[in-house]
């Protein structure tokens, strides 16, 4: 098992420079917690694309895996250990000093003692994670570790309830553990799953940080931490919190693009690079992919920035975006069958789904419910905060709409995708929404404390002032920073 | 307009501390998914020890559930999940047949088949084709 960890240092050392080279931020505890979940993310991601391209080019346990990911890591580290680091920032609102008093940020730790406690339990006790854990992504990883060929039994369509065409992020991850650990052993997917929870969790508190200041960071990993169905997707050893976390990066990286943050170019790589991985790690991930590509579109609509920087963003993004695509590709028109859901589809079938209104009503229904059952209740809660917060001062010209036009987007593909399902309706809605809301509910979160006011703001103090006031029940201002 | 957001405040941070520690409790004292985790656990190590030697190392297997778990879905997942990367097919007439049953159920024996090994707990392995 230490060998299993030891490994992951050389590929989440390149993803922590990798993040360093893409995201500007300042030295700092923020930063580096910002490139840290980065840093997990990118580099389990980037492992299991080499881990994949090994086994099926030499085989799943030759020797000189570490080897050769040892150099290909080493050399992507010191590339961007020599290409240099941002350290501009971008420009963030008085509130970025608020801090939250000791009261609420007790009642933070309380809540991730909470969770924490509440996770390693169930990791103890449950080391198999969930049905789906053995019956798709442990199996799959399993295949591939055990060693069947790759062209006629690790993607068979003879199991297909198991989807063989699944992208392959976290079973591809479990087996690089299992081959660096020796042996199978349960310690990997749980690690794998912790990791992701804790990336995904660390990951909003300090990108809200970054872009909207330290008490809106802390409230936004307080409602995370507090969603008991993300705290059990992510134990259950599914792919979900794993594409949660790509879904909030890639999201969370445009959002500080936008709001004028230094090296534009680098973070749309990386934003291209984080989508790729969303779309390696599960198909509503390519959903995600071109969601991300539309609401670009629309946002270069409605700024209308020139072609130029457009251009520019967009060749940026699909450079990054290139190599994980280029192994996905591989995997979909190689080795991987049909997918479910496109197989299923007719001209005259899914015409009749589309028009047959029963199903808009069933899946609007669903949909309600169950973002009810998120918490549950959790909605409620947020929409009395927002209610009593009011919204963020806009900034005149610019875009600052990115995470909550993805999330809408999301939303209509996944309407859409079960509008059009060949399954049996209520059944795959049952199965399956409780899943795709999990997905969508850290970039949900992020959208929304990016969206609210923060308390400072709705208190209508500078955040500087360090006056004694009411505000000092809830809100302590920090030792005033230079920016820059 | 300091009510309001200290309001909202204790409102998210109360409904917060109050979810997170519901789910503790609620996570400590369910009843325990020790029962899945044990059954994976079984089949895995116990069910089918002694296959793996006879079993091809790879290639399809026919499987059949004769009882053998109160649940087929789950007994016909966990047997993939053990035997993996064989490939096991609800479907009687392969070359290889894997039947899960119970121990006190009389053999079922499939057409033109015979026995390879009775693992005496109700899995049973046939073979068509070998004298």
């Amino acid at each position: 098992m230490t060998a299993a960890v030891l490994a992951l240092v050389p590929p989440v050392l390149a993803g922590y420079l990798l993040a360093c080279w893409a995201w500007p931020a300042r030295p700092g505890p923020r930063g580096v917690l910002l490139r840290l979940a980065l840093a997990v993310g990118l580099g389990l991601g980037m492992s299991s694309l080499t881990y994949f391209l090994w086994a099926v080019a030499a085989g799943p346990r030759q020797p000189g895996l570490l080897l050769a990911e040892g150099l290909l890591f080493g050399t992507l580290s010191l590339a961007f250990f020599c290409a240099g680091r941002e350290e501009g920032e971008s420009p963030l609102p008085a509130s970025r000093h608020e801090r939250l008093t000791p009261p609420v940020r007790g009642a933070c730790f309380v809540v991730l003692a909470c969770a924490a406690a509440s996770c390693a339990w169930q990791f103890v006790h449950d080391p198999h994670g969930d049905w789906d854990a053995s019956a798709i992504w442990n199996l799959r990883a399993r295949f591939l570790y055990r060693g069947g060929d790759p062209g006629t039994d690790v993607f068979s369509p003879l199991i297909p309830w198991s989807h063989p065409d699944y992208p392959l992020l976290v079973p591809a991850s479990v087996a690089r553990g299992w081959v660096c650990a020796g042996h199978e052993t349960t310690a990997v997917p749980r690690l794998i799953a912790a990791l992701f929870l804790a990336a995904t969790a660390a990951l909003l508190m300090a990108a809200l940080t970054l872009l909207r200041g330290s008490a809106q960071g802390g409230l936004g990993g307080l409602a995370l931490l507090a969603t008991p169905s993300f705290l059990e997707q992510g134990t259950a050893q599914y792919a979900d919190v794993p594409l949660a976390f790509f879904f909030l990066a890639g999201a969370a990286a445009f959002e500080a693009l936008d709001r004028g943050a230094a090296a534009p170019r680098r973070l749309a790589a990386l934003a291209g690079l984080l989508a790729a991985l969303a779309a390696w790690t599960k198909n509503e991930g390519l959903l995600f992919l071109v969601a991300t590509v539309g609401v670009r579109g629309l946002r270069a609509l409605r700024l209308r920035p020139g072609w130029k920087p457009l251009l520019a963003e967009t060749a940026a993004f699909t450079a990054g975006a290139l190599p994980a695509l280029a192994v996905l590709a591989y995997f979909k028109l190689r080795l991987a069958p049909a997918n479910d859901l496109l197989a299923g589809q007719g001209r005259e079938a899914t015409l009749a789904r589309l028009a047959d209104l029963d199903r808009y009503r069933i899946i609007a229904g669903a949909f309600l419910g169950q973002i009810f059952l998120i918490g549950p209740g959790a909605v409620v809660v947020l929409a009395a905060y927002a209610f009593l917060l009011g919204r963020a001062p806009r900034v005149k010209g610019r875009w600052q709409a990115h995470s909550g036009t993805l999330l809408a987007a999301m939303l209509a593909g996944y309407f859409v995708v079960y509008l059009t399902t060949p399954n049996d309706l209520p059944s795959h809605l049952g199965t399956s929404l409780d899943r795709l809301l999990v997905q969508l509910w850290p970039l949900a979160l992020l959208a929304f404390f990016l969206t609210v006011a923060t308390p400072g703001e709705t208190w209508g103090e500078p955040a500087q002032t360090g006056r004694r006031g009411p505000r000092q029940a809830l809100l302590s201002p920090a030792a005033p920073k230079t920016p820059g | 307009m300091h009510a309001r957001a200290g309001g909202g405040i204790l409102l998210l941070t109360a409904a917060a501390c109050l979810a997170a520690a519901w789910r503790l409790v609620g996570v400590v004292r369910a009843d325990p998914e020790i029962r899945w985790a044990e059954r994976v656990d079984h089949y895995d190590r116990a069910r089918y020890a002694g296959l793996a030697d006879i079993l091809p190392p790879y290639g399809v297997i026919g499987y059949l559930d004769d009882g053998g778990c109160d649940n087929p879905v789950q007994g016909y997942y966990l047997t993939q999940y053990a035997l993996a990367p064989r490939l096991l097919v609800e479907d009687a007439s392969r070359p290889w047949l894997l039947v899960n049953g119970r121990p006190d159920q009389r053999p079922l024996l499939p057409d033109g088949a015979s026995l390879v090994r009775d693992l005496g707990n109700g899995v049973r392995l046939y073979r068509r084709g070998v004298r």
